[in-house]
């Protein structure tokens, strides 16, 4: 790990202003991935700004609309916070299978979303690859079991977080602060791919983090399901996700969002899945047609194909569920 | 008494000791009256463990220290061509870095010597800096800069098997293929000439990891310029106070090695490393104490593994299940380095009554860290193997898969003709498939379930030598307020040598168990060969047994001069000496502690095994899984473990070995690999999410039983040993568990997702267009 300055300021602006000085800066909220990141030198910070002493990141307030939630916020207490979960159950599926207790009474939901990618060339030290400032993607010709068959383009991470999914769904804002003020976009705007940049996960610039994530309330007969699929039962990241949020009325589905995990670099927003549930009564068969759509321009490699299969399934059950078909 | 040569079976590496016939001592038999031997009793020094006060190798920091890190090769194949070390010893705090160039060669058993020129495998040792603070020392490592000249490598078994050996003599002298070793028994073509059923079939296993909590690692010091003194995480601190001598060429007794607390050994800790080695010697070099642990990455690639392997297996029996021939040929990846353990024939020669048997194993070396033994080494890759054909014979006969183990079994010794001082799977056979379910949940059509997630049961069973043997010694020491120290330089590995052989020596003294005291893993103390090969209880509580009588002896010497009779005449029962036929004579043995003039200590060493006999641990597991056949998840979901340990001299400590085998082997069938970038030949699964071992959310219900089959041939106390076989028949239950849950073979493992999904669609019947 290299040596490295380290400030905690309790105000937002006095972290916004040190972000906007020179120099190469880390923000850390609870420094799960960050750390372990600065001792494989994946980063390399000259300064860290701990954000944790700032009240102002960690406030989660459901009273109004949008619903606000602080980057601060650590999953467990997102977790423990009914009203969220009663707005939001799709957020209760997806925080609850992220890692383990341990990390979750750490981790927030800001880094969780802003976590670098788990590709086991990305994590090596061994490996100088594409993201890293090399010159391939090992995992093209390479052990590529858990890498991306949707959006891959030069290099074949996954995202690795499970609630950008479910939050996409919910079509939630990313509000992003810096030193002259803050912007917000939508969530899945937020997430970049190899096609914009292949050295980052999302828009942020120097000088900018993400400070909060706004929530739409939930529109009458609306209800989300993330369902993930991994080897171990815990402590694991998605070999394949989705997130499935559907308006209901008079059983019709009258909007859907369908976003994937574990599939492409990026939260992978499928418009043609939507496009197949929208204006339709929910089946079985329109489930599994809207899992076609969504996988149609999966390009496996020589390890992953099983994915394709299995994003499929986790997508008609969740289609299911969201449309209240019950079942797993 | 006589001393006589006498076979000793170590994970089935044979050995013959000469060694002293015990004092007779009555043998606890199934009538024994015993007050402390098999009583439930919690480890007697677990609080010590969760209290943290427990003191383990890294916490022994000594003033002055210096911590070091090993520059490694990021190559799987290299030459160094130069070191240059300038800017890392310009570093504050880096005192030293040591390498081929700037030190003398030691020799180093497996690959000839400790700092090489030549490197094998990624992370193979190029250079060592030594350092004040270990913070820096990370950033050092990089700041030495080695230049390499890349040689030609191999990590994957399937191109090493088609390599012409020229290209294979330019990466290993030997080539990457050993002639095969072969072992025959009867006429294995006539056996399958015999056969009315002929099933074949081949299967991976893959390499993984001992993975033990507490890294590798040990301190060194030289006291006074000529002692070595060593804090390390060992198995056997007595073989490693040899080898260290051995290899700094001084007396043994000038090196002492101590192991008080271990996290984990698991087989990977029995041998000198060459961390051991670059410690001392850096602690030779400058003087002072050297501290040298792995992180975690370390962990992972440069300690050893259990070894990868391709088995085929071919069956042949009769149309009514009798077995005709039984052929096992097998690639076993013994990476860079020869080691032990490679050949894994044991199983096809032993498990089952058959007369005609054939295997062959041939060593295949990639540039891969080396193997070591991992808790049942060759066995436990064997019984997948092994294991699967029986049911997949069963299947094609139409049988019972259980019947059919039963119909084959042995009641001797194929391989000597001797017969078993004990074999209890019978009646493991019985339990697991009562407990289980076996009738009611095993399906006759396999995967006859409806829906996409399916249930089924499958078995595995497990042999392993078990008997234990000599050189184990151990003395018991009677202080003067009554209490009792038990020395032995056996190492507690967390799995409770010295709570069993504190009990052993309390119920042989006649005294309370909490007056005794276990001081072990001392290489000063009376020897004892080491904690692997399930070998301690068998070989110790004897060796304990005959101290404890010796130490009681001299207690009712001193007692029969109080109390005015013959020491023939007395008992002592719960710390109080009397008369055996008239119990109100008595003294307390404190009482008669504290009458010594001198120290009371009793010798006592493990005796001859009985050549007349083998002495093998049997056990069977049976596994209910669901899979979900649409995401290729495999739950285990219950899991009936029965092994025949002999005495249970502490049934919570046999049941808590059994929950430790289970959860390692479900592991190993389900989650954990080694995953090797072939263009590469670099490892890329270097940390513990990608390297998957089983977690408490994946562990499945599990019910330990104990076929207790007190084994009165075996030794003086009746046990048997017990560390490892829980390991042996779980991932072969698992497979054969979801070949019944699904109807489909998954043959290599683990049995991840993606495998079970992809053997599930190479199942499926091709779609008619």
């Amino acid at each position: 790990m290299r040596a490295f300055t380290y400030a905690a300021p309790t105000d937002l602006s006095s972290a916004l202003a040190r972000l906007g000085a020179p120099g190469t800066h880390a923000v850390m909220g609870g420094g799960t991935d960050l750390v372990n990141s600065m001792k494989s030198y994946i980063e390399t910070p000259a300064d860290i700004v701990d954000l944790q002493g700032i009240q102002e990141l960690q406030a989660l307030d459901t009273s109004g609309d949008p619903v606000q939630i602080g980057v601060g916020v650590k999953l467990v207490d997102m977790l423990a916070s009914q009203p969220l979960m009663q707005l939001f159950p799709i957020l209760q599926d997806a925080a609850n299978v992220v890692a383990t207790p341990q990390l979750r009474n750490v981790g927030t939901v800001g880094g969780n979303l802003c976590q670098r990618p788990r590709c086991w060339y990305f994590r090596s030290v061994d490996f100088n690859c594409l993201r890293k400032g090399g010159t391939e993607c090992y995992a093209i010709l390479g052990q590529n079991q858990y890498h991306a068959i949707l959006g891959g383009l030069g290099c074949f991470i996954v995202h690795p977080s499970d609630l950008a999914p479910a939050l996409i769904g919910l079509g939630a804002q990313a509000v992003i602060g810096s030193a002259s003020g803050t912007r917000s976009i939508p969530l899945e705007s937020f997430f970049i791919g190899p096609e914009v940049d292949v050295h980052r996960e999302n828009v942020l610039v120097p000088g900018e983090m993400l400070v909060r994530i706004d929530v739409p309330r939930p529109a009458a007969g609306q209800r989300g399901v993330f369902l993930k699929s991994r080897g171990r039962q815990t402590w694991d990241f998605a070999t394949t996700a989705a997130a499935v949020s559907l308006v209901m009325s008079a059983g019709t589905c009258t909007s859907a969002r369908v976003v994937l995990g574990g599939v492409a670099p990026v939260p992978w927003r499928s418009p043609d899945a939507e496009a197949v549930l929208q204006g339709r009564s929910i089946t079985p068969a329109v489930a599994a047609q809207a899992a076609a759509a969504a996988v149609k321009l999966a390009r496996p490699m020589q390890y992953n194909a099983y994915k394709v299969d299995q994003v499929q399934v986790l997508i008609q059950r969740a289609i299911l569920q969201a449309a209240g078909q019950g079942g797993s | 008494m006589p001393w006589v040569k006498t076979q000793v079976v170590t994970e089935g590496i044979v050995t013959e000791v000469l060694v002293e016939t015990q004092v007779p001592l009555p043998v606890w038999g199934p009538d024994a009256q015993l007050d402390i031997v098999g009583q439930r009793i919690p480890k007697v020094d677990a609080r010590y463990r969760v209290t943290g006060a427990a003191q383990y190798m890294f916490d022994k920091q000594p003033p002055g220290m210096l911590w070091v890190k090993a520059v490694r090769s990021p190559y799987p194949h290299a030459r160094i061509t130069a070191v240059d070390a300038s800017a890392a010893l310009k570093m504050p705090g880096v005192i030293d870095v040591i390498h081929f160039q700037n030190t003398d060669p030691i020799a180093y058993a497996p690959n000839g010597h400790v700092l090489n020129q030549e490197l094998s495998y990624v992370g193979d040792i190029a250079a060592v800096v030594a350092a004040e603070d270990p913070r820096i020392l990370p950033d050092a490592v990089r700041a030495v800069n080695v230049t390499y000249e890349q040689l030609p490598f191999v990590t994957d078994l399937q191109q090493a098997i088609a390599m012409d050996p020229a290209t294979a003599k330019q990466i290993f002298p030997q080539g990457v293929l050993s002639q095969p070793a072969v072992a025959d028994r009867g006429d294995i073509n006539a056996g399958f000439a015999a056969a009315d059923v002929t099933v074949e079939a081949t299967y991976l296993t893959q390499v993984v990891h001992h993975a033990t909590m507490e890294p590798h690692g040990c301190v060194a010091q030289w006291i006074n310029g000529y002692e070595l003194h060593v804090w390390d995480s060992t198995q056997a601190a007595y073989g490693l106070q040899q080898a260290f001598a051995k290899t700094f060429q001084i007396p043994d007794s000038q090196v002492f090695v101590w192991m008080d607390f271990m996290g984990g050994g698991f087989g990977s800790k029995t041998a000198l490393w060459r961390y051991h080695v670059l410690a001392a010697l850096l602690a030779q070099r400058t003087g002072r104490p050297v501290h040298f642990i792995n992180d975690r990455r370390e962990e992972l690639l440069d300690t050893p593994h259990r070894p990868m392997h391709q088995q085929t297996w071919r069956l042949g029996a009769t149309k009514d299940g009798k077995l005709t021939a039984i052929e096992m040929k097998s690639y076993d990846v013994a990476g860079a380095f020869n080691g032990m353990f490679t050949n894994i024939s044991a199983v096809a020669l032993q498990l089952y009554s058959c007369p005609n048997v054939h295997t062959e194993d041939t060593t295949v070396f990639l540039n891969l860290h080396q193997l070591s033994a991992m808790r049942g080494p060759a066995n436990t890759e064997a019984m997948v193997g092994m294991e699967a054909t029986m049911d997949l014979l069963a299947s094609k006969l139409n049988m019972d898969p259980v019947q059919l183990r039963k119909l084959n079994y042995a009641t001797v010794d194929q391989t000597t003709n001797h017969p078993y001082s004990t074999k209890g799977l019978m009646d493991a056979y019985d339990y697991v498939t009562q407990a289980i379910g076996w009738q009611s949940n095993r399906k006759t059509t396999p995967g006859s379930d409806p829906g996409p997630k399916k249930r089924g049961v499958g078995i595995g069973s497990q042999i392993w030598s078990a008997a234990g043997g000599p050189p184990s010694n151990a003395e018991v020491a009677i202080q003067a307020d009554g209490s009792v120290t038990v020395r032995s330089s056996v190492a507690d590995l967390g799995e409770g040598p010295k709570t069993i052989l504190s009990m052993v020596a309390a119920e042989e003294l006649g005294v309370p168990l909490a007056v005794v005291n276990a001081d072990f893993g001392h290489s000063d103390y009376p020897w004892d060969l080491g904690t692997f090969g399930s070998r301690v209880t068998p070989s110790m509580a004897p060796a304990v047994r005959q101290a404890a009588y010796e130490a009681q002896q001299e207690i009712f010497t001193i007692a029969a001069s109080e109390l005015g009779v013959d020491a023939s005449q007395l008992t002592c029962k719960k710390g109080v000496v009397y008369v055996t036929s008239d119990p109100s004579k008595s003294i307390p043995f404190a009482q008669v502690a504290a009458l010594s003039s001198h120290t009371i200590i009793g010798v006592g060493w493990r005796g001859p095994n009985n050549a007349a006999y083998t002495t093998e641990s049997f056990g069977a597991q049976a596994a209910e899984v669901e899979v979900d056949t649409e995401t290729g998840v495999v739950t285990l979901l219950n899991l009936a473990a029965a092994h025949d340990c002999g005495r249970a001299i502490n049934p919570m400590l046999v049941e808590s070995q059994i929950h430790g085998g289970v959860d390692m082997a479900a592991g190993y069938g389900r989650f954990e690999e080694q995953v090797v970038d072939s263009r590469t030949g670099i490892p890329v699964t270097t940390n513990l999410v990608d390297y998957k071992i089983e977690t408490a959310v994946d562990e499945p219900v599990i019910d330990a039983h104990i076929v207790e089959n007190i084994d009165t041939i075996a030794n003086n106390v009746g046990a048997k040993g017990m560390a490892e076989p829980p390991t042996m028949p779980t991932a072969p239950a698992i497979m054969n568990a979801v070949y019944n849950a699904t109807g489909v073979w998954v043959r290599a493992m683990p049995l991840s997702p993606d495998r079970v999904l992809a053997a599930l669609k190479a199942a499926q019947p091709q779609q008619s267009a």
